[in-house]
């Protein structure tokens, strides 16, 4: 078997959360940003993951069980649900009737997916432990 | 005579499957938050006897399939966690206990080999 692909399925795993979980921390940096390059006010940034076949000639010899998959983030979007409308009338982003566009970012929901690519990331690191562990096993053979 | 024998053999054959098996829980968790990827398991009990009986595994017959009886939730992927947790500790030991079989055998077959001195 090759076992350093079994690492980088893993590693693309903790990769594409590691990315999730940078996207998340910018939409909380961001939850009050009325401005963005972009204009208007920030948009929330989440990402499309995507499952992607790995070559493996191991998983080939042994017919499908290469065709497995490994993961990447396809590309990050915004989210065009409309701006928060929030009524401060003093912001100096204010419209006529008082109201400043907010970011449309729910900060609980952005808590519940930070907590969601957390453990994602946990199991991905287990699944890499075990890889090792397995390695480590299969170079004793014959040691003893 | 088969110097070796078939255990031999039977240890190497289950030693590879539970590493292809490792591999696909390996995929299953990379993707545990991929929309729309379906959880994939690799059984190989029928492989395993024809391995002890002698027979190499074949080339087609051990394949992934996707685990149909699993619960799709809403972005329709199917990877339970701890499901998957439970099966890669449970296949991790399993391969480090036959990579311990299969180094006490050599270390047999070594004794035979050398001779008590």
């Amino acid at each position: 078997m090759n076992i350093g692909s079994t690492f980088s399925i893993s590693a693309s795993g903790l990769a594409a959360q590691r990315l999730r979980m940078d996207l998340i921390a910018a939409n909380l940096a961001n939850a009050n940003s009325t401005e963005s390059p972009d204009g208007g006010p920030y948009r929330r940034q989440d990402v499309v993951l995507r499952a992607v076949p790995t070559d493996d000639p191991f998983g080939a010899m042994l017919g499908g069980a290469g065709a497995g998959a490994a993961v990447e983030v396809r590309r990050v979007v915004s989210d065009d649900t409309p701006p928060r409308q929030v009524y401060d009338p003093a912001h100096p982003h204010a419209d006529e009737t008082g109201h400043v566009a907010m970011p449309n970012i729910e900060v609980m929901s952005e808590m519940v997916d930070l907590m969601a690519a957390t453990r994602a990331y946990e199991a991905n690191i287990a699944a890499l432990d075990a890889t090792k562990r397995v390695l480590q096993a299969a170079l004793e053979i014959g040691r003893g | 005579m088969n110097l070796f024998g078939t255990v031999l053999n039977g240890l190497g054959a289950a030693l590879q499957l539970h590493e292809a098996r490792h591999r696909v829980i390996a995929e299953n968790l990379a993707n545990a938050e991929t929309p729309g990827y379906r959880a994939r398991r690799l059984e190989f009990q029928d492989e395993l006897r024809r391995a002890f009986d002698g027979e190499p595994i074949s080339k087609t017959s051990v394949e992934a399939e996707v685990d149909r009886h699993a619960r799709v939730n809403a972005d329709r992927n199917s990877v339970d966690l701890d499901t998957e947790m439970a099966r890669m500790s449970e296949n991790a030991l399993r391969t480090v206990a036959l990579s311990r079989l299969l180094s006490r055998k050599y270390a047999t077959l070594r004794a035979a080999i050398q001779g008590v001195r």
